[in-house]
């Protein structure tokens, strides 16, 4: 969203975030959208249902998919560079320059190993990413049709 | 960061120290790294459906509990400070329309002959 690049910059200038703040004010915004919309917050809001003594339906611990991975951070515009590679201090880096590609008339260059294993890992990441983006729809999914759930039983006639 | 939760040992693997700092220096470390958190959707699914805003307090109820929290009290149970920068500005998402989007791809790319706005990387730019 494009308020999250400037609290980017307010986090470089180590200037305070009122995060509950932010987050009522965006709950009110995603209450009242026309849109369909991720039901966000969900572990530090069920964390606030708890404190309210609410009784859970259904809770489910914190999956692996739920943690920050290499999709999170190809997802966020960095690069991910292998470890042990000297020519690179840093694990993370934004992304190069595009490379010209050749059309397809011109003749083919053999891909020498380092390229050769730097698309093998891009292809494993981008396998990675794949899956979790399933995972992730299908939660989605299973989001969307408690949401239908739940409506339908407040739109319900109650019982004569 | 999109939802997720925040591994310190991937971080730290990543090269992402920094990103770590910065969470500590607003006080959300603790936060944002707890993996002992759960979540219950049909409850998630609930709140959504009930909750109001209104003057900054936010009401809800879910499986038959009232929930009722300002910032200061919600500051207080997730563990971090309700003080700071709190101007919370939506994104216009009618500026990204599908007849707007050529116009802006011509101004970005500085091609005004550009027919038709295709997706860039944000690193690309």
């Amino acid at each position: 969203m494009q308020w999250t690049s400037g609290l980017t910059d307010l986090m470089d200038r180590g200037e305070q975030i009122n995060l509950p703040t932010f987050m009522i004010t965006h709950i009110a915004c995603i209450a009242n959208t026309p849109r369909a919309h991720d039901l966000s917050y969900g572990f530090l809001l069920t964390q606030g249902f708890e404190h309210f003594g609410v009784k859970f339906r259904k809770k489910v611990d914190a999956q692996m998919i739920d943690e920050v991975g290499n999709s999170t951070i190809m997802g966020c515009g960095f690069d991910l560079i292998r470890a042990g590679d000297p020519s690179e201090e840093q694990g993370v880096q934004t992304p190069p320059p595009p490379v010209p590609r050749p059309s397809p008339s011109q003749p083919v260059a053999s891909v020498p190993p380092p390229a050769q294993q730097h698309l093998q890992d891009e292809i494993t990441a981008l396998q990675g990413t794949f899956q979790e983006e399933k995972e992730l729809n299908a939660k989605r999914h299973e989001d969307l049709l408690a949401l239908l759930t739940v409506l339908q039983a407040k739109l319900s006639p109650p019982a004569p | 960061m999109r939802g997720k939760i925040v591994k310190v040992g991937y971080s730290r693997e990543q090269g992402l120290e920094v990103f770590l700092d910065k969470l500590r220096a607003q006080g959300w470390l603790e936060l944002f790294t707890n993996t002992q958190l759960g979540c219950s959707q049909p409850d998630l699914a609930e709140f959504y459906a009930n909750v109001t805003v209104s003057q900054g307090l936010l009401t809800s109820t879910v499986n038959g509990v009232l929930i009722e929290v300002d910032a200061r009290a919600h500051g207080v149970i997730l563990g971090v400070l309700a003080t700071g920068f709190d101007l919370y500005v939506p994104e216009d998402k009618s500026l990204l329309g599908k007849e707007k989007l050529p116009e802006l791809a011509q101004q970005l790319s500085q091609e005004p002959g550009l027919k038709q706005a295709q997706a860039v990387k944000k690193g690309d730019m």
